[in-house]
């Protein structure tokens, strides 16, 4: 049996305008699993992910590998989870690309040519070889999300978190970042709205709304029941659609 | 964009830089006339020899120069109206404030703003700079260029909407509301970014991966630049 990544326990967040983004959210990750977070915009869902690393901190608990994220070992929970944001621009503050992704692994420890080799391998599994040495403004938006995924996986995290992973992406880097994620065995938490992603790449599926965890059940339960995506705003993938219809299905 | 003649290292450019100050600086425009017109003279051959060659650059050099020479007139003539000294002094007292503010920006464009800003930055990061100036820097450098894309689309948005001529009054209440917007994105933005840097374990200090290796190319450029600038001062 594998062991719980990534636990959330009677989880409640307030803005301090008094909003109230999560009420009482509780759920439970396995290693390896890959979960969608899905719901309308205002569900709370990048206000979840925020709390999963500590930027964040709401009443209840979030526990990473069965330890509570607390003040006090924030530098290492923050190493074991890795959090994509929605915006690259917000996430890409160096003024050049390999520094960006080198930026994270200063001060743990490496040697300077090692985070250099650190650096060149991930850049080359993701494509990026030819842009490592442009400034981030001179990338397409594409190459920016790449780029924002390279700045996280260089620190190599337990648990991979993502926020509107394939907002913005044209259909060539939304292919590509749906079959590099598919192929990746990492634990995994995306909040999404595309739901032809979500089918794709997930494995279980949490829908959100108002704060609140709605329904929660694996991908089939969930995306092909199409009254209750309905009652919550949402659509039946078009990708079940086809899989529903298509021959081998029957 | 064809390549420059010769691509000094960042630190050479600060060092250049550096030395053009101290010279403007030190230089008085009345008694030495003729050093701020071989300087410059010297400045141009520079920029000849560092700037990539495009069309681009040589025109941001001109447009740079004749806003800085409009605007160092206007400067002029204010420090010759106010100034309480008898007329030769004041007007000594003018062209030296005017020659060297003019040399001074035009020195900075040449060794700094011309080339990549990115590079000078990690130069300045080998001179052992304090962390916090360089954090300051990388972002001022990395931002700017975002909010200036975002200042562009309100403003887009903003004329896109405008139907027809407003008074001046109309006309500057609605420029107030855009840059309460704008101020309130940025606001907004910077909050984001800091949650990006604390997720990324940032602890005040910034450091970069840097392979700058000085040439004999770089210490040929310093020593005859160093020693045209120290000729010119003391002949």
């Amino acid at each position: 049996m594998k062991r719980i990544a990534l636990e959330v326990n009677h989880l409640s967040y307030t803005f301090p305008d008094g909003t109230v983004a999560l009420k009482d959210i509780s759920f439970s990750v396995r290693e390896g699993e890959k979960v969608m977070i899905i719901g309308p915009n205002g569900a709370g869902k990048s206000t979840l992910l925020l709390n999963f690393n500590g930027l964040l901190r709401g009443k209840g608990e979030v526990k990473i590998f069965g330890e509570p994220v607390t003040l006090e070992n924030l530098k290492k929970i923050r190493s074991q989870v890795g959090l994509v944001f929605q915006n690259p621009e917000d996430q890409l503050f160096m003024p050049k690309v390999m520094d960006d992704v080198a930026f994270g692994l200063f001060g743990r420890g490496f040697k300077r040519e090692e985070i250099e080799g650190r650096v060149r391998k991930v850049l080359k599994e993701l494509g990026l070889e030819s842009v490592a040495g442009k400034s981030i403004h001179q990338l397409s938006l594409g190459e920016k999300r790449k780029v924002s995924l390279a700045t996280v996986l260089v620190l190599e995290p337990d648990i991979l978190v993502l926020d509107e992973p394939t907002s913005g992406l044209d259909p060539g880097c939304r292919r590509w970042l749906i079959n590099y994620l598919q192929k990746s065995d990492r634990t995994m938490v995306a909040a999404t709205h595309d739901l032809d992603f979500a089918w794709e790449v997930g494995e279980t599926m949490i829908i959100m709304e108002r704060g609140e965890i709605v329904a929660r059940g694996g991908r089939e339960e969930i995306l092909g029941n199409k009254d209750l995506l309905e009652s919550h705003g949402l659509e039946v993938p078009v990708l079940y659609l086809l899989e529903r219809l298509s021959p081998r299905s029957g | 964009m064809k390549k420059p003649v010769f691509s000094p290292d960042s630190r050479v450019r600060i060092i250049c830089l550096a030395v053009s100050l101290t010279f403007v600086l030190s230089t008085f425009f009345p008694q030495a006339y003729w050093k701020f017109g071989v300087f410059l003279l010297c400045l141009l051959v520079v920029f000849f020899l560092i700037s990539p060659k495009s069309i681009r650059s040589f025109r941001n050099f001109c447009r740079l120069s004749l806003f800085l020479i409009s605007l160092l007139l206007f400067l002029v003539a204010v420090t010759f109206i106010f100034s309480p000294e008898n007329f030769r002094n004041r007007l000594d007292r003018s062209l030296d404030l005017t020659m060297k503010a003019f040399l001074v920006s035009i020195s900075i464009f040449v060794f700094i703003l011309d080339g990549d800003f990115a590079d000078v930055i990690k130069g300045f990061y080998l001179f052992r700079l304090p962390a916090s100036f360089l954090a300051m820097l990388t972002f001022a450098y990395r931002y700017s260029i975002l909010l200036q894309e975002e200042l562009v689309s309100i403003l887009r948005a903003r004329l896109s909407r405008t139907v027809k001529r407003r008074s001046f009054l109309e006309e500057m209440k609605i420029t107030g509301l855009i840059l309460n917007q704008y101020f309130l994105r940025l606001f907004e933005r910077s909050e984001r970014i800091y949650a990006a840097l604390l997720s990324r374990g940032f602890q005040g200090r910034l450091d970069f991966l840097v392979n700058f290796k000085l040439s004999q190319g770089d210490y040929l450029f310093l020593f005859l630049f160093s020693s045209v600038i120290a000729a010119i001062k003391f002949i």
